[in-house]
């Protein structure tokens, strides 16, 4: 073979090398680069982080920034709820499954929007059936009303029967906050687990 | 006469058979054209300090703690619920098919896991979720009705045991034309 051959032979594969030691790296390190979308609608990051003060179990005050450094996954339901908020939460306690050892970065809070009905006792009882690690907070009305505006969370109590006293519409939405305190996705009512858990490295990316 | 008479025994027995076979694979009412299928409840707990099955309420140590409000506007329970005012409750969910040229209707539903049942439906707007008891749900002729999540279920209130996955809970159906049908649902976490 002539020399220019070998030449080009070896320049040929050499460049081929670059590009599939590129290509690579950039998928390992898709999302660290900054690439990659969540599952859900995205937020603006450029918001201040958000915090409130609720009461847990045994009447202890908790703050949303208590979790900074962790993602946090903030739902809002009532203990009657026979539907929605148990798919969720076992969704949620899916999400948890799926992650792994990720799992210490995460936590679930769900807030009752029946603090009528729903003591801080009552309501970290409820989530505790589906994950020990799962953390229920209540408080007064106000408190409640004043989160939930907060997050744009919107709720109401509508009849019901003398079987179940009043019902509450609500909205049912999960949203995930970043280990900085910044509201990130909102996922929609029935998201599946597994499609949350997809987004977890996203979310927690510095 | 013994062509006849043979004839006659053959159509009595095709009768006798094709009636047979068609109280089988649907659940339960002789001549019912419903079949219900997949049958599941939701895995629950009972009430914080219920006492299992038929519910004498004791007032439990139960320590209330917290800042919250003890729900004092709790209204018409009855017995329903426990010192925490507040019935546990569950869903049950299926598929119940009309093979008939009739409309159907589930009427209303009974079980043993629980001390009232209603029949429920659900709406979404805007990511709110709305429910709400209905009278009755429809199933269309030739058709099928399907109860899952974020749609019609049946509500359990006022759990009286709890309800773990692999349990099975007895429902009882009754129908507006079909009567009434007894199904086996399988508790499930989902």
């Amino acid at each position: 073979m002539s020399r220019i051959k070998v030449v080009f032979s070896v320049a040929g594969f050499v460049l081929f090398a670059l590009f599939a030691f590129a290509g690579y790296t950039l998928t390992q390190n898709w999302i660290s680069l900054g690439f990659g979308s969540f599952h859900g609608d995205a937020l603006d990051v450029s918001k201040p982080p958000v915090d409130f003060t609720l009461t847990s179990a045994g009447g202890k005050e908790v703050n949303l920034r208590d979790f900074r450094g962790k993602a946090v996954y903030l739902y809002f339901g009532y203990r009657l709820c026979p539907d929605i908020c148990p798919m969720t939460l076992t969704q949620l306690k899916d999400m948890m499954a799926v992650i792994g050892p990720k799992a210490d970065l995460v936590q679930v809070v769900m807030v009752s929007v029946d603090p009528e009905r729903d003591t801080p006792d009552l309501i970290d009882e409820f989530v505790k059936r589906f994950d020990k690690r799962f953390i229920g907070l209540s408080g007064t009305p106000d408190e409640i009303a004043s989160v939930a505006k907060e997050f744009g969370i919107f709720y109401q109590k509508q009849p019901g029967s003398a079987n179940t006293g009043y019902l509450i519409s609500h909205s049912a939405s999960v949203l995930a906050i970043d280990p900085n305190g910044h509201l990130r996705v909102l996922y929609h009512p029935q998201t599946e687990g597994v499609t949350m858990a997809a987004d977890i490295d996203l979310l927690l990316r510095p | 006469m013994f062509r006849k008479t043979s004839r006659w025994l053959l159509a009595a027995m095709t009768l006798v058979a094709v009636a047979g076979l068609s109280a089988c694979g649907s659940a339960a009412a002789t001549g019912s054209k419903l079949e219900v299928t997949g049958a599941w409840v939701r895995s629950a707990s009972m009430a914080a300090g219920t006492q299992a099955s038929m519910g004498t309420q004791e007032a439990g140590g139960m320590s209330m703690g917290g800042t919250g409000t003890p729900a004092a506007g709790s209204t018409a329970m009855g017995n329903m619920g426990t010192m925490d005012t507040e019935p546990a409750t569950s869903a049950a969910y299926m598929v119940i098919k009309n093979s008939g040229g009739q409309p159907d209707a589930l009427m209303s539903a009974k079980t043993d896991a629980a001390k009232a049942v209603e029949l429920h439906n659900m709406k979404m707007d805007n990511d709110v979720m709305t429910m709400f008891q209905v009278p009755q749900i429809d199933i269309p002729a030739n058709g099928q009705v399907e109860l899952s999540s974020g749609g019609y279920h049946i509500m359990l209130i006022g759990l009286t045991r709890d309800l773990k996955a692999g349990d099975k809970v007895m429902l009882t159906l009754n129908f507006q034309n079909n009567g009434s049908v007894t199904v086996e649902a399988d508790v499930r976490d989902q």
